[in-house]
């Protein structure tokens, strides 16, 4: 077992340095292949077992092949997050999968739509890297390569300009004839797939697995609200993701293998940190969105974080209060939260008046218990709804304007 | 009855000599018919010889059908009866002159027919029937004599009619006495072997083993320093043993402390090389098996300084495969630990880094030099710049005791091939085919004839009918033979000594190259003198009262400049009569009219320049007087200037010998009238100097150009640029920091490395071309005698085409040439022993001063001539798919190789290891090899056979091995030797994009054909050992990777690895698909059934 591993993490670190180097269609195409295999057939078990149990166990080459997905996705996640971006990846990834939304839809449905909490978070890394390179606007065309400005039609063209323009489409096509069959198609066609679609697609999903949203995919969502790795950071950069994700092997045996403890340390739970600036607005606005269904615990701790946030830095008061999904959302998580408190309340003051019997069995004691616990944490919960509410409104109204009302 | 014998022998010869190629013919069945009849006329004879055809035991026909003798064996044959006759015939005309030398008794070779005289007296009789049966040729005219170097006969005529007798003969009685019957050893030898038994300082080392002081007396003029008796002693005590210590349990303390980096003695006639070149192979086996192989192990050890481990490794194949490599470590480490305990160590080592070098364990007696590399540090390459020299040398004491004629270099390397073509299919010999096969491929180290090479090729990939025929093992022994004598020729290794030349002349430490020229008007270096030459010193003997003299140029009366080489007094070894290092000297001499003594007048001594043996250094001395003398100063300016390896080192003031009158003359008016006199009589009868070169020099010099006007510092580095390595060397690849560009995928299959070598013959020319550029400023003062000698630089043809219209620059004077005389070992005539001067004429003959020009024709160009690197690949074919697999029972089943507890097979094991590096070495820094193994695909053939190879060993798991490929993915160890030649392999084609592209992606990168997939027969163990070498040249280089591989066939093994665990391999359709392609179908299909379900 211990040499198959070795020779899984070798091959994966030889793979990783091959496609960081520039990525090719003929290369790319069966390593996604084998991911799609892998994680098609894991969801097919997985679907099958969470029927009858809850919790999924893999042992055997299920588990060696759910290893192999995990390390594999991670290896794509940091492809898709180097800066500069690896040449001709995009371009690829979208051949492999036949067009630019065919990526974004594969990422979606093989990554993001799994069973498996680290899966997941990969696939939401994945899919913030890849809409992050390809998108310009959230309701612009997916679309790879450069994008053109818009044609100014109220000036002029300049003379000469026709022959230029001629110039450049010859060359244009000279490129893309270089580049090889297939890219016409990814290039050229525009994408009816925008930003904005992908991300409700994404929260739709995650939506849909939020009973099985562990600490993996919370930290993919705060990796969704804030960028740690902006442009001036090195921590994107491929030198730095090949020195720490492909590590040596011992004296004896030699060689390189890949380093996923390097990769759980980047990928696993962060918390925000100071010197962080906030993404665009698209996947705050899912995140946002997304608080409602999330678990108690994890609503809490995204709350802390955002009203940390918001405390420490004007600009992200800014731009969270910028965006038009913050009130409606603070206000329903508020609105939940008192009536759950009022609620909280009767059953409270129904048990320290006289007014009914002394719980008769000790199921009962509990259920109060539990229910005087969870009364403290929806407490907690309002006031850290409320806190962030209150500063954003504050925020609007020192503003002021029509927004205010 | 002797003279009538010496009568038909004469004949015999006589007839042989005007033989044509059809009267061979029919000599050869005549003389099948006579021996049938000789055997019928003498049943008690056991010197039998008869047709193939009268055999009715298969035992009998395999002994002659292994006896067949091919082309080249006829010749052979036919120069053993030329050597027969000869020493017959030398003998038998002693016995006509009345004088009785000869000390064997002709009665008992007659009366006693099992001897060797009488088989050979046989063999004559046989030609001699021949003869009186009318075979000789009609025509006697030139054209129709036999030349034996270039004979060709027909071998589908002559293969099955010759037969060779096969002698039994009894075991000698003495070991000494068949030394001395075969000349060995004489009489004067038997009384100092009876003085080294009485000799009590050896008494304390041994006694009583007359083997053992046997042995000793033989290697005891071999070489300096001379090994020790004890030494000896333990090696016999090793070979009666035949225990042999692995790696794991034995390191250099068991190893028997021989001489390192002797050098081997030329000057007299060596015993050691009297058993090898002896005129037939029978000497070898009459010796007794335990002081054979001992006298084996010496010879090889001394001349490769190899420890015992390194030498059963490597000529006997004793390789424990099973030995884990963490355990080697281990050993090396615990090893390193003692030497670090041991304080002699740590303060050898402690001076060696202080001197740059680094010391062995050797310690003075044994030949200590300070700059002798640490075993650690020494790999067998370092080793071998130094052992192509040796090689020659041994040879070329080979010349001296082996043979009588003068076209015997690389003698020994024919001698050699054909004791192994003898022996190779006896079963009771074979213990001799690992050490000869060894010294075969060292011996061609120093270059192989076209017709050795062919013969190797031959022997090693003739198509495997039977085992005993012509053993596995015997075919990988020429295979390391061949790549040994590949790898100590190459280019490469030359370079490693700073200079590139095949070419040079080879000094026994005797008069060297002399020749005395006369009938000069004048002396020739009267204002100018200049020389210049590359020159390699073995070592530098001390202690004796003349030391080397590189160059000396003096008159009839003494006069004149010599350059030497004195050893430095106080590093000196007084054992081994050594010093390490040496200074120039510079000498001037005037001449003495009396001719009684010498007339040293300045000695210029350069410590600056300290010289170091075996170290190839270019000399270039220039020596000028001013011209000015009366008109910018009264006295002449005289300097003479040293440059030293292309540099300048010293430019001092240096007297010019006062030669003959001419120079007394000017400085002694009153000697006027004797001047006018003299003048008159040298006039009349010339004036003469006598050059010499390589006096009492131990080692090697390229062409000496001996000037006598004025060069330039350009000119003499331009001669010292020639031979310093640019010659011959291959253009590497451009690419620096291991950067890959993309676009050589496209010119792959179009790069062609132009060859920008620069010819040494060059020389010449640039020295007329500074000529020529001189502006007819420096006008020739000094005009041969003889009007020929300037012809050949002048060149002649265009005589007739001078006028006066002509500029000076082109004028038949301004081509004449500054240089005065230039002895260069490539022009040479071997037959005549003659190295040709073209300017003055001054011919010399090399071998009256125990010289030898020598030219190392390396296995690389050779093979050109016959058939190619492609040749090559026959090997591939046979040693992997022909049939190997029905013959691993034979194998095992075959104990006499076997040695140690070793089973015959495992010898073999690393025949796909020894098979790339093989065309490794051939194709290393020879960009025609490179070229024409890519250009017959000869990447893709091998390819194909190693997956044969692989096909074998998993259609047939079981647990003995079947094929050559299984042991490969078994033992580490075996696998990292695979990888270490994929490596060289692909290291060795870097000159050439195509074939390293090639041999990266089809080879070393071809994860298919190496990983175990899903054969489950095959271990996991290349895997684990190729697979981290990959990821680091991946790491290093992705680009390249990328362009060159992809990762399908990655992904694909990914893919194994993680379904391995279930009982099938369940890969999906689509990931098929992708993988399948062009490039790896046959690795697919063959690790992966269901492909061929997908194919089809």
């Amino acid at each position: 077992m211990g040499e198959r591993r070795l020779v899984s993490d070798i091959l994966l670190a030889m793979i990783f340095d091959i496609l960081a180097s520039g990525t090719l269609p003929r290369d790319m195409s069966p390593f996604l292949n084998l991911l799609s295999y892998y994680l098609d057939a894991e969801w097919d078990e997985s679907s099958n077992e969470t029927e009858e149990k809850s919790e999924i166990s893999r042992t055997g080459a299920r588990h060696e092949r759910h290893l192999i997905s995990v390390k594999g996705c991670a290896i794509l996640v940091f492809l898709l997050q180097i800066k500069p971006a690896v040449p001709s990846i995009l371009e690829s990834f979208a051949h492999c999968c036949g067009s630019v939304e065919g990526a974004a839809g594969w990422i979606l449905c093989a990554m993001v739509n799994s069973f498996d909490d680290t899966i997941r978070s990969l696939g939401v890394r994945c899919m913030v890297a890849y809409i992050e390179k390809t998108a310009t606007s959230p309701d612009a065309p997916l679309a790879t390569g450069t994008t053109l400005e818009p044609e100014n039609t109220s000036s002029a063209p300049p003379e000469g300009a026709g022959a230029r323009r001629i110039q450049s489409i010859l060359a244009v096509g000279k490129g893309l004839a270089g580049m090889g069959p297939g890219v016409r198609s990814v290039v050229v066609t525009p994408s009816g797939l925008t930003a904005r679609v992908a991300y409700k697609l994404l929260w739709h999903l995650l939506r849909g697995h939020r009973a099985r949203i562990g600490k993996h995919t919370y930290a993919a969502l705060v990796h969704l609200v804030v960028d740690n790795t902006n442009k001036t950071s090195s921590l994107s950069s491929k030198g730095f993701i090949r020195e720490n994700l492909i590590s040596s092997n011992d004296r004896v045996i030699g060689g390189f293998r890949i380093n996923m403890d390097f990769a759980n340390q980047m990928l696993l739970g962060r918390s925000i940190v100071s010197g962080c600036s906030l993404r665009d607005g698209l996947g705050i606005s899912t995140v946002l969105r997304l608080l409602r269904y999330l678990s108690t615990d994890m609503r809490e701790k995204l709350l802390c974080e955002l009203l940390a946030l918001v405390e420490r830095d004007t600009s992200s008061i800014i731009a969270l209060s910028g965006l038009p999904d913050w009130q409606p959302c603070l206000f329903q998580l508020i609105s939940e939260a008192m009536e759950r408190l009022g609620r909280q309340n009767k059953i409270s003051v129904t048990i320290d008046g006289s007014t009914r019997d002394p719980p008769s069995s000790e199921v009962e004691v509990g259920i109060s218990l539990n229910l005087l616990e969870s009364a403290s944490t929806v407490e907690k919960r309002a006031d850290l709804c409320l806190d962030l509410y209150a500063t954003l409104l504050g925020h609007c109204v020192r503003g002021g304007g029509d927004k205010v009302w | 009855m002797y003279k009538r014998q010496d009568a038909s022998r004469r004949r015999s010869i006589q007839a042989l000599a005007t033989l044509n190629v059809e009267d061979f013919r029919r000599m050869s069945v005549a003389s099948c018919q006579f021996t049938q009849e000789a055997s019928i006329e003498r049943p008690l004879s056991t010197n039998y010889s008869r047709p193939i055809s009268d055999m009715n035991s298969n035992e009998d026909a395999d002994v002659i059908k292994n006896n067949a003798v091919s082309e080249d064996d006829t010749i052979d044959k036919l120069e053993d009866f030329v050597h027969t006759c000869e020493f017959e015939d030398s003998k038998l005309s002693s016995w006509d002159d009345g004088v009785l030398v000869d000390t064997h008794s002709s009665e008992s070779s007659v009366e006693n027919p099992q001897s060797m005289e009488s088989r050979e007296r046989g063999l004559c009789t046989e030609f001699h029937e021949a003869d009186k049966g009318g075979l000789h040729s009609s025509s006697s005219s030139p054209s129709g004599a036999i030349e034996l170097d270039d004979l060709s006969i027909d071998s589908s005529n002559s293969l099955g009619s010759v037969s060779v007798p096969i002698v039994v003969e009894p075991p000698p009685t003495s070991l000494t006495d068949v030394l001395l019957s075969a000349g060995v050893i004489e009489d004067a030898d038997l009384a100092a072997l009876d003085e080294l038994h009485t000799d009590k300082r050896l008494h304390e080392q041994s006694t009583g083993d007359d083997d053992a002081l046997l042995l000793y007396y033989m290697f005891s003029d071999f070489s300096t320093p001379a090994v020790s008796l004890k030494s000896v002693k333990d090696i016999l005590k090793t070979e009666a043993r035949r225990d042999f210590p692995s790696l794991s349990n034995a390191g250099d303390k068991e190893s028997i402390p021989l001489p390192r980096d002797v050098v081997v003695n030329v000057e007299q006639k060596s015993k050691v090389l009297s058993v090898i070149l002896y005129r037939n192979h029978q000497l070898l086996l009459q010796i007794p098996k335990v002081f054979l192989m001992a006298f084996f192990r010496l010879l090889i050890r001394l001349l490769t300084n190899e420890t015992d481990f390194e030498y059963n490794e490597r000529t006997l194949l004793l390789v424990d495969w099973r030995e884990e490599i963490t355990d080697g470590k281990a050993s090396v480490a615990a090893r390193e630990e003692e030497r670090n305990a041991d304080p002699s160590y740590q303060v050898r080592r402690d001076r060696s880094r202080r001197t740059g070098g680094s010391n062995t364990d050797g310690d003075k007696s044994q030949g200590f030099l300070p700059f002798q590399l640490d075993d650690e540090n020494r790999d067998h390459s370092s080793r071998k710049d130094a052992l192509i020299y040796t090689m020659v040398r041994l040879q070329q004491c080979g010349t001296i005791c082996g043979s009588s004629h003068g076209n015997s270099d690389k003698l020994a390397a024919r001698k050699l091939i054909r004791v192994f073509d003898v022996i190779k299919g006896q079963k009771g010999y074979r213990h001799l085919l690992a050490p000869v096969a060894r010294l075969l491929g060292l011996t061609c180290a120093a270059g192989v004839s076209e017709r050795v090479l062919r013969r190797i090729l031959t022997l090693a990939s003739a198509p495997v009918v039977s085992f005993s025929q012509i053993p596995l093992v015997a075919r990988l022994l020429l295979v390391r033979a061949l790549q040994i004598a590949t790898e100590g020729s190459s280019r490469s290794i030359f370079l490693r000594g700073k200079t590139s030349f095949s070419n040079f002349f080879s000094f026994g430490g005797g008069k060297g190259l002399r020749r005395t020229i006369s009938g000069l008007s004048a002396w020739p270096f009267r204002n100018d003198f200049g020389m210049a030459v590359w020159f390699r010193a073995e070592t530098f003997a001390s202690g004796n009262s003349k030391y080397p003299v590189l160059l000396s140029v003096r008159s009839e009366d003494g006069g004149g400049i010599e350059i030497s080489i004195m050893p430095l007094e106080n590093d000196s070894h007084a054992e081994s009569n050594t010093a390490s290092a040496a200074v120039l000297v510079i000498s001037v001499f005037d001449s003495d009219p009396d001719g009684m003594e010498e007339v040293e007048v300045q000695r210029l001594r350069m410590p600056g320049c300290i010289l170091l043996p075996r170290i190839w250094y270019h000399v270039a001395v220039r020596h000028t007087r001013s011209r000015m003398k009366g008109v910018f100063s009264l006295s002449t300016r005289q300097q003479v200037l040293i440059m030293l390896d292309g540099k300048m080192m010293t430019t001092e003031s240096l007297t010019f010998p006062r030669v003959s009158n001419e120079d007394f003359s000017r400085e002694s008016k009153a000697a006027a009238f004797l001047q006018k006199a003299v003048r008159r009589s040298i006039s009349r009868t010339g004036m003469s100097l006598t050059v010499a070169l390589g006096e009492g020099l131990e080692g090697q010099t390229g062409s000496l150009y001996l000037f006598h006007e004025n060069v330039s510092d350009a000119t003499l580095r331009s001669i010292y640029e020639i031979g310093s390595g640019a010659a011959g060397t291959v253009v590497k690849a451009r690419h620096h920091n291991n950067r890959w560009d993309s676009r050589r995928c496209d010119i792959v299959r179009k790069s062609k490395l132009l060859d920008v070598a620069i010819k040494k013959d060059d020389a010449d020319e640039i020295v007329v071309c500074q000529r020529r550029h001189s502006n007819g400023d420096l006008v020739l003062d000094w005009v041969p005698a003889s009007s020929g000698t300037l012809a050949v630089m002048d060149f002649g043809e265009g005589e007739d085409q001078e006028s006066f219209e002509l500029p000076a620059d082109l004028s038949m004077a301004s081509f004449s040439s500054k240089l005065f005389l230039v002895w260069d070992p490539a022009r040479s005539m071997a037959v005549a022993d003659i190295a040709l001067d073209l300017h003055i004429g001054a011919h010399v003959k090399m071998a009256d001063g125990g010289v030898q020009a020598w030219q190392v024709d390396g296995a690389q160009d050779v093979i050109g001539s016959v058939g190619g690197v492609q040749a090559l690949l026959t090997l591939f074919e046979t040693l992997l798919c022909g049939g190997v697999e029905n013959m691993w029972r034979e194998v095992d089943a075959d104990q006499n190789f076997g040695v140690g507890g070793a089973r015959s097979s495992e010898g073999l094991w690393s025949t796909i290891p020894d098979l790339i590096s093989l065309v490794a070495s051939f194709v290393r820094d020879h960009g025609e090899n490179a070229r024409e193994l890519l250009r017959c695909g000869g990447v893709d053939v091998i390819e194909s056979f190693v997956l044969c190879s692989r096909k074998i060993a998993t259609n047939n798991p079981s647990s003995s091995p079947s094929s050559l490929f299984w042991p490969l993915t078994t033992y580490p160890k075996l696998s990292s030797l695979l990888i270490e030649s994929l490596l060289a392999l692909t290291s060795a084609g870097s000159h050439c994009v195509g074939l390293e592209t090639k041999v990266f992606s089809r080879l070393l990168f071809n994860i298919p054909l190496w990983c175990s997939g899903t054969d489950r027969c095959l271990s996991a163990s290349l895997d684990i050992t190729l697979l981290p070498v990959l990821s680091s040249i991946a790491k290093a280089n992705p680009k390249k990777v990328r362009d060159c591989v992809g990762i399908k066939d990655m992904v694909f093994l990914l893919k194994i690895f993680a379904d391995s665990e279930q009982g099938k391999v369940s890969t999906p359709p689509f990931v098929l698909l992708a993988l399948v392609d062009t490039k790896t179908i046959g690795g697919l299909i063959n690790a992966y059934p269901a492909c061929q379900h997908t194919r089809q």
